[in-house]
């Protein structure tokens, strides 16, 4: 399967570190998009995928710091590598903590940004292919009736059927055509596949899907799951 | 920066800013040399991968040195620029005009294309006084305020672009001189940082930035100053206190002993 071409977005308020590694990125038959300052690259049109950001921690208007922060809010996959002038080891640990996948001190060797590069690239890949993951996943919960979600929920935390029979108010014979419906639905081909999908949906570092009612919230499948408590 | 003649009193609280003032001045200056340093790095290496590839790309290679070449440039220009902050010292100085200054500045940036669009008017004061000073150094100073009065209205309607440079009497016994623009302006999380020593413009090329500019200026007696307009854009100021009577009478000598 071909992948798409990686875009590396570079902020970074100086012109003659933009345009040298726009050069360099182009060279590597990469797409490059650079920006002189926070605001501009947080006005871009849209996101090319896969994608990483180099960028400096000192910007003009915001630092990189706090874009780094407020791209992880946003739960972008495209990952952050710092070029920096100006580093020290508290900086250096923050960002690192924050998610960085490099801290790189001006000037910095072509090769090793390169290398780092390529490991945001493919981290960005990673990243987009569970989201997309989760999204089908979600979208697939937020097909089931109310009725198989709830059944889902106990199924899934461990309760036998007729336990959940019990716990619903219904027949047990009516639990299992809402458990195969539910099953069916999320395209589990076992019990222990539709635990494992209970497990991740969740998650709570997942991004929210609609769904036809308010159950689609991870949380209701939390919640409910701790009502049967002993 | 802060080299002063051996005649002159230094209290401990000056000694102590000046220390602080050139820590954070090298810090800037290092950080100012290493962006262009980081771009030829960066464009050689770009060269030689270009060169190494099969078949080379001499095209793309040539387009790199090139873009070296011009951070080399930058580079220099930014040393050049410091030679001559550092070169002269306050007793060596001389009277400086500043009108004549200001002409002369504007008359040489007429020739940068990039800003020529943008019209000077000069509100000049007659028989402004002299002051006593570096005029190179001052001469950086109006032209750095002078580019960033003129890129900040460059994104401005034709019709309104406007850069007025003032001089006057201030009060007491100081003369001002006074940049200003009808540009985007100034909030104050800008002022604030824009005398930041690593604060840079937008703009490509570059000239001593703000921090430096403050820093001649106080090297000077003087003060610099930048205040948003009441109507559109930003006005950059600087004062400096008049040449002393016993400096102009006996000009460029140093103060002379007895008066007549």
């Amino acid at each position: 399967m071909t992948q798409a071409t990686p875009t590396v977005y570079v902020v970074d308020d100086d012109v003659s570190v933009r345009e040298a590694l726009q050069l360099l990125f182009l060279s590597m038959g990469w797409r490059s998009h650079t920006f002189d300052c926070a605001a501009a690259f947080l006005a871009r049109p849209r996101d090319a995928r896969p994608a990483c950001l180099v960028l400096d921690v000192r910007l003009p208007d915001l630092g990189g710091l706090d874009l780094q922060r407020r791209l992880a809010a946003e739960q972008l996959a495209m990952p952050v590598i710092f070029i920096t002038g100006f580093g020290d080891v508290p900086m250096t640990v923050r960002a690192m903590k924050a998610g960085a996948v490099e801290f790189l001190i001006k000037p910095v060797h072509n090769e090793t940004l390169l290398d780092a590069v390529r490991q945001a690239i493919a981290r960005s890949i990673d990243a987009h292919r569970d989201q997309d993951n989760m999204r089908a996943l979600q979208e697939r919960y937020a097909s089931l009736s109310p009725r198989e979600r709830e059944v889902m929920t106990l199924v899934t935390s461990g309760l036998l059927n007729k336990e959940v029979a019990g716990e619903l108010g219904i027949s047990e014979i009516t639990v299992k055509i809402h458990r195969a419906g539910a099953k069916r639905k999320m395209g589990a081909a076992s019990l222990p596949d539709l635990v494992r999908m209970a497990a991740r949906l969740r998650s709570t570092s997942a991004p929210k899907a609609r769904g036809p009612d308010n159950d689609w919230r991870v949380g209701a499948l939390a919640r409910s799951h701790q009502r049967e408590a002993p | 920066m802060t080299v002063r003649g051996l005649d002159e009193q230094k209290s401990p609280q000056e000694l102590q800013w000046a220390a602080s003032r050139f820590d954070v001045l090298a810090a800037s200056i290092a950080h100012e040399v290493n962006q262009p340093l980081t771009g030829i790095v960066t464009n050689a290496g770009t060269c030689l991968r270009m060169l190494d590839a099969d078949p080379p790309d001499a095209a793309g290679a040539r387009e790199a040195a090139r873009r070296a070449l011009r951070d080399g440039r930058r580079a220099a220009e930014v040393i050049g620029c410091l030679r001559a902050l550092f070169a002269e010292e306050p007793p060596a100085a001389e009277l400086v005009d500043l009108n004549d200054a200001a002409r002369e500045v504007v008359a040489a940036s007429r020739g940068e294309p990039a800003r020529s669009c943008v019209p000077v008017q000069m509100e000049l004061e007659d028989d402004l006084p002299p002051v006593a000073g570096s005029r190179v150094q001052l001469e950086q100073v109006i032209l750095n305020l002078l580019r960033n009065a003129r890129d900040a209205t460059a994104g401005v309607a034709p019709g309104s672009r406007r850069v007025v440079v003032r001089t006057a009497c201030g009060g007491g016994d100081g003369v001002t001189l006074s940049v200003e623009d009808a540009g985007a302006g100034l909030d104050a999380e800008i002022l604030d940082r824009l005398f930041r020593p690593w604060f840079t413009t937008k703009r490509a090329g570059m000239g001593i930035g703000l921090f430096v500019s403050r820093a001649i200026i106080e090297n000077h007696r003087g003060s610099l100053h930048a205040r948003q307009n009441d109507g559109p854009g930003a006005t950059f100021s600087f004062s400096l206190p008049r040449a002393p009577r016993s400096r102009i009478q006996s000009g460029r000598h140093g103060p002379s002993a007895h008066p007549g």
